[in-house]
């Protein structure tokens, strides 16, 4: 496959701009599924095996994501969300990656890896025969016309080209080049989507300086590099068109990583962090996403530039907090280094870039949904899925309330866990990805692919959602029934059932009970006991590659989508009401911004290494930016998430946004790890955006 | 007494603070926003769109106030005590109780639960209302508790009082909200009250080199005058050393609809500025004041 | 303290409190030429014009330092340039100031004093009930034709003012002490200025404004290679584009000025488009054509089921898989 792919691609260039990258392979279409590319032709015409090895099990897996139950994205392995290893190609260049694997191979005994070999040397010389296309292509676009400036623009693409066929980048713009054509190589060649376009301040500014200092470049010129890098990827959006309606076919995930600390603790945010963030909002870019990085030892100044865009109605960048996601890490068995070096893929996945693919966004599990099968009796359902499930009604004291609806819980994750596991085991003969394995730490040593377990991690990521939903019931039921015996838990059971018609009083007292989000110290206790219980069950099983399973607190457009699968809940949720994301509070509960913080920071957050995510939507009326950037810093300290996603908006700015759209074209939203134009979004987004709390 | 502690408050002064609302009011300026706050003792608020008619108020009230017949609900406010039985029965929020006693270790224990947010922001506690000098010996004791623990104090008041309550005041206090709502001669039409004294007790802090920062409602056509502007202007210039900034507060016709729910007549209507009108006024300010002006 | 002031003095730099927003995209400094040179209505770009009646090189630096967080990034810059800009000195009357108390921090105007300041708030703050604008110039809503005559009584004007203000008595001789000084002082301003503009990432240019057929006998190649080429080559540095339009065809009919030198509303409107079109071409968007190339491109590949005219790898993998049937569970 590879061989072919290099053999038969042309490669596509662009007089305007100055990188090289399109192989016209994205597009490829095999059997209708655009986004695995050339590569996905392997994956297409094997994943039948899925079904055919595990027929029962597949089919009850499937049955949960369309009962919202838990995604199956994949189904059982995420083929997305990758980081290109651009560390070590920026490192060792291609021939050093072959030499790596030359070398692993040499002193591996194992008889059973050569194909693993064989295929992973066949990839890295099919890129390299891939990039030369380019560089002849390049030179042939040279030699056709007489135009200086023409000339200049493919003798650099072909210079570079040649270059990074075998070595690492030795300038600035052979590093960003660099990015550039790994990033769409490794979306092309093993059917597998590539959501990281770098973490370019870290992994560049030392070509940046060394050319600066050799008066190869000029500070005008790198910025100019930058905005045309960064380009590329906005230029794939159509603003006319729906978000899901591009040519990614999908939400892009093209995404941009600042900031950050060191292995050594210090802040690697640099001149090149200033000129992305300044590029980035002088271009009036949506794509990429930049997730930027902070930590107590974020400057002020960054910070400031950094707010200035959710003041202008540009709610476009992500926050990540190495004080929660850098520690969460070195717990879960990452070295400092590769900690360090941590990358947010697609949304929010949580990657050690160089050395791992998380599997971050293919099992999201619905807590919200997990307590409605348990509340609601509907056997044919969990019939359906496979599971067996415990009555609460029994139960005589909170204890046993808890312990059923934890029993069941685990029941249908212990399900999930297994069915990955075995189902997910498949996965080196349905799509094994020897060239993306090749460019990974580890792989050429153990000779094994990464979807064989072969990198130096293989965690897979388990990301729970519905947090708020699943604390606020087990709390309701506790103070109601057990504590102040205001109702009974049958009482409290038909109510839910009966979608709170007839129990409104019930349901009154239900949401004014302390809860998550409300600053109450013994929800926080239960909260954080759930998520110790929840965090030692699940990683006590194994996953498909042999690695363990990682918990994280996230989950995507589900919140709007599985919410109108979800009945009623004990929290006091009716029928159809949206579900709440990552441990971000329910919307029908109104706390102060502190109480939310506290809350969350109170949270074992160190074990849920894949990402814990918090939406805050604040009002800007009044939101000076002094305010905005104390809030963030207090955000970072405090360690609150590992993710804040932030909105600054106003409802009047929203109200009159529906009825003049028009006039609000520049209002762009942070969504579910995306970023839209408001006036874009369908209406169950809309709805779902402007219910959400308003701090 | 009090009516509200909003915690995380970016709007009430430097940083994240926490802002305890004191019930109880001298002034009755026409614009008032936050009408609950102008009476000293408990006041029930009803709400007749929240009501879903479970007649659930009419068997706990002790006075027989709530009655429901063809689809309404009546509610004879003059009946009431505000014993606020009704509102803890509502399960809707259509009947409100504005206004509780709090000791000052309650409240003390509310703020310090965010110490951290104010330590890295620069926060800390904030009195407003209502007005918080109508209650001196609770705000005094909460100041001195709140300083006793490190925290940054704040004031906002109309500063209509006598000069004894600023005079306890003015140590525990770091930074003073002071409001200017019009020049002197609209005071008595406008707020209820003469401005001499309020105006004598922000010399009385500038003299004493508190921090001020001025806060000015706007209400076009009642406050926006250029005998107003002057004498901003004049008073701004006399007092440069202790303001630090001027605010502008768009007016909020919130407080309309409150009136109604608390059974009680508007004093005013208006509609809310537009972002245009402010921007005006605040450029009209800014060539006169020698210090900043921004929008609050 | 009684001072003179009138309402007039603080017309022009009102706009400066009241009309700056945010994301200026272009703009332009200067004296009264500039104020009467430039009028954004109605174009593409969002335009302030931060001129006024009179303003010195010098208080254009300070006025564009002090509202540059209104422009965008590279944001246009117009410098204009008028026949005597070159050995124009700083104004020596402190009541030449008077109007940028209001908008400038008292550190940046010459000859501050508090009692000025307060004088000048007082005497603001003291103005009628319905303050609501400051009317505009009337001369800038002036969109007639002065006759022959006046124009050229209006030329003469300006020549024996210039004569006077310069002690010169005839334009071609050598530069007095002070004059050459003076001319020193402002390339060297004008470089500096140019310099911040760079290093802000904006985008400087500076525009030789159009002047009557009324002046030909003074402005003449000579003149302009002492006053303006010369000027141009001491001053500036770099690649700052210079728009000129000292001799342009478009404006040597008298229905473009209300005065020998100063245009009127028809020939701002016709100068500001003449500039947008010239900056295009000196500045053109460094992005434009590779967006319109890759958007292009996009949307010729994103309509489904296109067959790839360069994509022939399912038929290759296709008959690849039929020869080695081994490889093959499908």
């Amino acid at each position: 496959m590879y061989e072919i792919i290099a053999e038969n691609f042309t490669p596509v260039l662009f007089r305007n701009d100055p990188f090289f990258w399109e192989t016209g392979l994205k597009t490829a279409e095999y059997n209708g599924r655009r986004e695995l590319s050339a590569g996905g032709f392997l994956m297409l015409n094997r994943e039948h095996l899925y079904r055919e090895k595990h027929p029962e099990s597949f089919l009850e897996y499937i049955m949960a994501d369309r009962h919202a139950l838990h995604l199956a994205y994949g189904p059982f392995c995420d083929y997305d969300h990758h980081c290109f290893p651009f560390s070590n190609l920026l490192k060792l260049g291609l021939s050093g990656i072959l030499a790596r694997l030359r070398e692993g191979r040499r002193k591996n005994t194992c008889p059973d890896r050569d194909d693993f070999y064989t295929a992973a040397e066949k990839g890295l010389n099919s890129v390299q025969k891939i990039i030369l296309k380019f560089a002849q292509a390049a030179e042939q676009r040279k030699n056709a016309t007489e135009d200086p400036a023409d000339r200049t623009h493919w003798e650099r693409i072909e210079q570079t080209a040649l270059k990074l066929s075998q070595d690492p980048p030795g300038t600035f713009f052979e590093g960003l080049a660099s990015l550039r054509f790994f990033y769409e190589i490794g979306n092309i060649m093993d059917g597998i989507g590539m959501s990281v376009l770098g973490s370019p301040d870290r992994q560049l500014i030392r070509l940046y300086r060394a050319d600066l200092q050799a008066g190869r470049l000029t500070r005008e010129e790198a910025y100019d590099l930058i905005c045309r890098f960064m380009l590329q990827v906005d230029c794939k959006l159509d603003s006319s068109r729906p978000l899901d309606k591009q040519y990614n076919a999908g939400e892009q995930g093209d995404t941009l990583i600042l900031g950050g600390l060191d292995e050594a603790g210090n802040p690697v945010d640099n001149e090149l962090t200033e000129m992305f963030l300044r590029a980035h909002e002088e271009l009036q870019l949506i794509y990429p996403k930049i997730q930027f990085r902070t930590s107590r030892r974020t400057p002020a100044e960054l910070f400031h530039l950094v707010a200035r865009p959710y003041l202008a109605g540009r709610n476009v960048i992500g926050l990540l907090n190495d004080e929660v996601l850098i520690p969460a890490l070195l717990k879960n068995g990452k070295t400092p280094h590769d900690a360090s070096g941590y990358v947010a893929g697609g949304c929010w996945e949580v990657i050690a870039e160089g050395t791992e693919h998380s599997e971050g966004a293919n099992c999201y599990f619905s807590l919200g949904r997990a307590m409605d099968l348990t509340i609601h009796h509907d056997p044919e359902l969990l019939k359906e899925l496979g599971l067996d499930f415990k009555q609460p009604d029994s139960a005589s004291s909170f204890q046993e309330f808890l312990d059923c609806c934890m029993d069941n819980v685990k029941t249908a994750l212990k399900k999930m866990l297994e069915t990955i596991a075995e189902c997910g085991s498949v996965w080196p003969e349905v799509n094994p990805c020897p060239f993306f394995s090749a460019c990974l730490d580890t792989c050429a040593e153990t000779g094994l692919d990464y979807t064989q377990g072969g990198a130096k991690y293989s965690p897979h990521s388990v990301p729970l959602t519905g947090f708020a939903i699943w604390i606020d019931s087990l709390e309701s039921v506790r103070k109601i029934c057990f504590e102040n015996r205001e109702a009974s838990l049958q009482e409290m059971l038909t109510a839910v059932r009966n979608n709170w018609k007839g129990f409104e009083q019930l349901r009154k007292k239900v949401l004014s009970l302390p809860h998550w989000g409300g600053g109450n110290p013994a929800v926080r206790e239960l909260a954080g006991e759930i998520l110790r219980e929840l965090h030692q069950f699940i990683t006590s099983f194994r996953n498909e590659r042999g690695g363990p399973f990682q918990c994280g607190l996230y989950s995507y457009s589900d919140i709007v989508f599985w919410a109108k699968q979800t009945r009623a809940t004990p929290d006091g949720r009716k029928d159809g009401d949206f579900l709440a994301q990552g441990i971000t509070p329910s919307r029908m509960h109104h706390d102060s911004i502190t109480s939310v913080l506290k809350d969350a920071a109170s949270l074992p957050l160190e074990d849920f290494p894949a990402n814990s995510v918090l939406n805050l939507n604040l009002s800007r009326n009044g939101l000076t930016e002094d305010a905005l950037v104390a809030l963030l810093r207090c955000w970072t300290e405090i360690k609150a998430s590992g993710m804040l996603q932030l909105n600054c908006i106003s409802r009047e700015e929203l109200e009159d946004a529906d009825r003049n759209p028009g006039s609000h074209e520049g209002l762009i939203v942070r969504l579910y790890g995306y970023s839209a134009r408001y006036v874009t979004l369908d209406a169950d987004r809309r709805r779902e955006f402007k219910e959400r709390n308003l701090f | 007494m009090i009516f509200d502690i909003i915690k995380g408050s970016v709007h009430d002064g430097p940083g994240i603070r926490t802002t305890v609302f004191l019930k109880g009011c001298p002034l009755r300026c026409i614009w008032c926003h936050n009408p609950e706050s102008q009476h000293f003792e408990k006041e029930l608020l009803w709400i007749p769109d929240n009501c879903i008619l479970c007649g659930a108020c009419i068997h706990t009230c002790p006075r027989a106030c709530h009655t429901i017949s063809d689809g309404h609900h009546q509610f004879r406010r003059d009946n009431c005590i505000r014993c606020g039985r009704c509102a803890e029965v509502c399960p809707e929020k259509a009947l409100r109780i504005s206004g509780r006693k709090m000791s000052i270790q309650e409240i003390l224990d509310v703020v310090l639960e965010d110490r951290l947010f104010y330590e890295i922001s620069g926060g800390g506690l904030t009195l407003s209302g209502g007005e918080p000098l109508a209650q001196v010996d609770f705000a005094e004791a909460l100041l001195k508790a709140a300083h006793h623990q490190g925290i940054h104090t704040c004031i906002e008041t109309c500063g209509y009082a006598e000069e004894s309550v600023l005079e306890r005041l003015a140590p525990l206090t770091d930074l003073w909200l002071f409001d200017f709502k019009a020049d002197f001669a609209s005071y008595p039409s406008l707020t209820g009250k003469p401005a001499d004294i309020i105006f004598a007790n922000l010399r009385k802090l500038a003299e004493k080199k508190s921090r001020i920062i001025l806060r000015c409602p706007f209400v076009p056509g009642r406050n926006d005058m250029s005998v107003c502007r002057k004498e901003l202007s004049d008073l701004v210039w006399e007092l440069r050393e202790s303001i630090q900034h001027v605010e502008v507060e768009p007016y909020n016709p919130l407080g309309e609809v409150k009136y109604a729910q608390l059974g009680r007549k508007c004093l005013m209507t208006a509609e809310k500025p537009s972002d245009a009108q402010t921007a005006r006024w605040i450029a009209l300010l800014r060539e006169v004041l020698p210090c900043e002006v921004i929008s609050g | 303290m009684k001072m003179n002031l009138a309402e007039w003095m603080f017309f022009d730099t009102w706009k400066f409190l009241n009309l700056m927003q945010n994301g200026i995209q272009i703009c332009n400094l200067g004296s009264s030429p500039g104020k009467f040179g430039f009028d954004y209505a109605g174009q593409k770009l969002h335009g302030a014009n931060l001129a006024s009646s009179p303003q010195s090189l010098a208080m254009d630096f300070k006025i564009l330092r002090r509202y540059r967080e209104f422009l965008s990034e590279n944001a246009f810059v117009l410098i204009p340039l008028c026949p005597f800009s070159c050995i124009r000195t700083p104004y020596r009357e402190p009541s030449h100031y008077w109007k940028y108390y209001p908008v400038l921090p008292p550190q940046e105007i010459p000859f501050y004093s508090e009692e000025t300041h307060r004088e000048i708030c007082r005497f603001l703050s003291s103005l009628d009930d319905g303050h609501t604008e400051y009317p505009s110039d009337p001369l800038l809503a002036f969109d007639g034709t002065p006759g022959e005559n006046e124009m050229k009584q209006s030329a003469q004007q300006l020549i024996s003012g210039w004569k006077r203000e310069f002690s010169m008595q005839d334009f071609s001789e050598k530069f007095s002490e002070d004059n050459l000084s003076a001319f020193r002082e402002t390339a060297k301003l004008l470089h500096s200025l140019l310099d911040y503009c760079r290093n802000e990432h904006l985008r400087p240019a500076l525009v030789l404004m159009p002047a009557s057929h009324y002046f030909q006998d003074v402005f003449t190649p000579e003149f302009r290679r002492k006053y303006i080429d010369h000027f141009l080559e001491e001053a500036c540095s770099g690649n700052t584009p210079v728009l000129d339009y000292w001799d342009h065809p478009d404006f040597h009919s008298d229905d473009c000025f209300l005065n020998a030198l100063m245009l009127n509303k028809k020939g701002r409107k016709l100068l500001t488009e003449h500039v947008l079109a010239d900056l295009a071409v000196k500045y053109p968007d460094p992005y434009h054509a590779q967006q319109e190339e890759l958007r292009t491109y996009y949307k010729t590949i994103s309509v489904r089921n296109t067959p790839l005219p360069f994509n022939p790898l399912k038929k290759q993998m296709t008959d690849f898989i039929e020869k080695n049937p081994a490889l093959s569970p499908m």
